[in-house]
């Protein structure tokens, strides 16, 4: 028979190996148990990573079949039947017995195939505009805000402070980024007089906004549609915005305009 | 303590604790040729033990003192736990620290033989720092699971298993060795037994481990 001594310090020492024990069962349980939460948490994220860079994908495949029908619709409505009727015009001057009435012809065909070299040359600006490649960025920013102002009613005001260029692909980003924000304010700020475009350099990096003081949105509101219809425009400038490693924010209330930034923390000069 | 006796029946669980190891060493030996780099360093610890177990039964026999291995095994069984975490952890400031770690251990065991040469008393001191310094392996361990999150499925992965039964094992031990000199002062003979058939159940649960991680084919 175990001494009472004996038979308490074997129980104490039982319960402490015991209790090692079930500790270590404890953080076993625990360490597999976390791991599937996180592997679960993980796979969630991945998923919604995935989808989301498939509506990225399916908003610059859209963007891109926007751009072309655009472009095949300007030229067989625009430089297509303005070539037509220039060769119509061509045709009838070998019938003209007067000369009176062949100079009034030619004049004709020159107005009308100069005016087909403007569309040629606008149409060629839209694809890819050659004055930021010969420019920069100021100078195209500068020449956007007066096609823009020439075509609507929206008003552009341009603030650059732009020192140091970047190179062309961040210029080039940012351009289409600026020429999406411009369009897009012409298409839905309903009431907006002024459309402000501010490039501004910092030490930390690069600003780009745009406000207009229009209409504005519900943010909640239009997130949801978008959701729904896709938001073709918007997603082609996140894609950008990816792409230039920058910071997109937008802030609307309805009746207190939009303004939209864009803040790059590591622009990479030329 | 007659409740623990029969419940623990020592030299069943002696002899059980033997014949996984066995079958480990068994499985381990079969299977070298396929198995990655850490887990061939797991089948050199699974021989380490084996040589171990022959040669303290072989001394135990001949009724000489075996306790002097303790202190040369605890460096080896670390030293080849060190090697098989190195190739499985791949991190690169542990690669550079392992070699110091562990030949710091084993230069610790052998001064601490040679200065203390004692063939009558464990050595809880030893035996406690080794617990650490593998329970720190496998903590190494658990957070690289946690952090990276490459590993889908848990009973797949041979380490894992190893962990388990590191963790088990060493933190149940640590607890007898800590008491191991007093129970061997102070208390029967029959306290000591059943108290190391413990330790010999808590190895049971090591050996199973170590079977089971190199019986299983993780995906590629």
């Amino acid at each position: 028979m175990d001494s009472p001594p004996e038979l308490a310090f074997g129980q104490l020492l039982l319960g402490g190996i015991s209790f090692m024990f079930l500790s270590a069962v404890t953080l076993v349980l625990f360490v597999v148990v976390y791991q599937k939460r996180l592997l679960q948490q993980q796979l969630l994220l991945r998923a919604a990573e995935s989808e989301y860079q498939q509506q990225l994908l399916a908003a610059v495949i859209e963007a891109q079949e926007h751009e072309r029908e655009r472009i095949g619709r300007d030229l067989h409505d625009g430089i297509g039947s303005t070539l037509a009727t220039a060769k119509l015009l061509v045709g009838r001057l070998e019938n003209l017995n007067t000369d009176e009435e062949t100079t009034h012809l030619t004049y004709m065909v020159k107005d009308i195939l100069g005016n087909a070299v403007h569309d040629v040359r606008g149409l060629s600006h839209s694809l890819y505009p050659a004055v930021l490649d010969r420019f920069g960025l100021a100078e195209a920013l500068q020449h956007l805000a007066d096609v823009c102002d020439e075509a609507s009613t929206l008003s552009v005001a341009l603030t650059i402070d732009y020192p140091r260029p970047l190179v062309l692909s961040q210029e080039l980003a940012l351009y289409r980024i600026c020429q999406e924000l411009i369009h897009n304010a012409q298409k839905h700020a309903q009431g907006a007089t002024v459309l402000q475009v501010r490039l501004q350099q910092q030490p930390s990096g690069l600003v780009l906004a745009v406000e207009d003081n229009g209409c504005g949105f519900d943010a909640a509101a239009i997130d949801h549609q978008r959701a729904l219809s896709g938001g073709a425009g918007l997603r082609s400038i996140e894609v950008r915005v990816q792409m230039l490693r920058a910071r997109l924010s937008q802030q609307s209330a309805p009746g207190a305009g939009t303004c939209t930034l864009v803040e790059m923390e590591n622009p990479v000069f030329a | 303590m007659c409740l623990l006796q029969t419940f623990f029946m020592p030299d069943k669980i002696t002899t059980v604790t033997y014949a996984i190891l066995a079958l480990a060493a068994l499985v381990g030996s079969w299977r070298f040729r396929q198995l990655p780099t850490s887990l061939r360093y797991l089948v050199a610890l699974v021989g380490l033990e084996v040589a171990t177990e022959i040669l303290a039964a072989f001394l135990h026999f001949y009724h000489k003192p075996n306790l002097f291995i303790n202190p040369f095994f605890s460096a080896g069984e670390f030293w080849l736990l060190a090697l098989v975490y190195d190739k499985t952890l791949h991190y690169p400031k542990f690669s550079r620290m392992r070699p110091w770690l562990a030949g710091g251990f084993a230069v610790y065991c052998v001064v601490d033989s040679l200065l203390t040469p004692e063939v009558a008393h464990f050595k809880p001191a030893l035996q406690l720092l080794e617990s650490l310094l593998i329970l720190g392996l496998v903590a190494l361990y658990f957070r690289k699971l946690l952090q990276e999150l490459s590993v889908t499925r848990l009973d797949l992965e041979p380490v894992f298993w190893v962990s388990i039964g590191l963790v088990i094992n060493n933190l149940g031990k640590s607890q007898i060795y800590l008491f191991s000199n007093y129970l061997l002062a102070h208390y029967s003979n029959q306290l000591n037994l059943n108290i190391w058939a413990i330790h010999s159940l808590l190895l049971a649960v090591l050996y199973s481990c170590y079977l089971v991680a190199l019986w299983i084919r993780p995906p590629n």
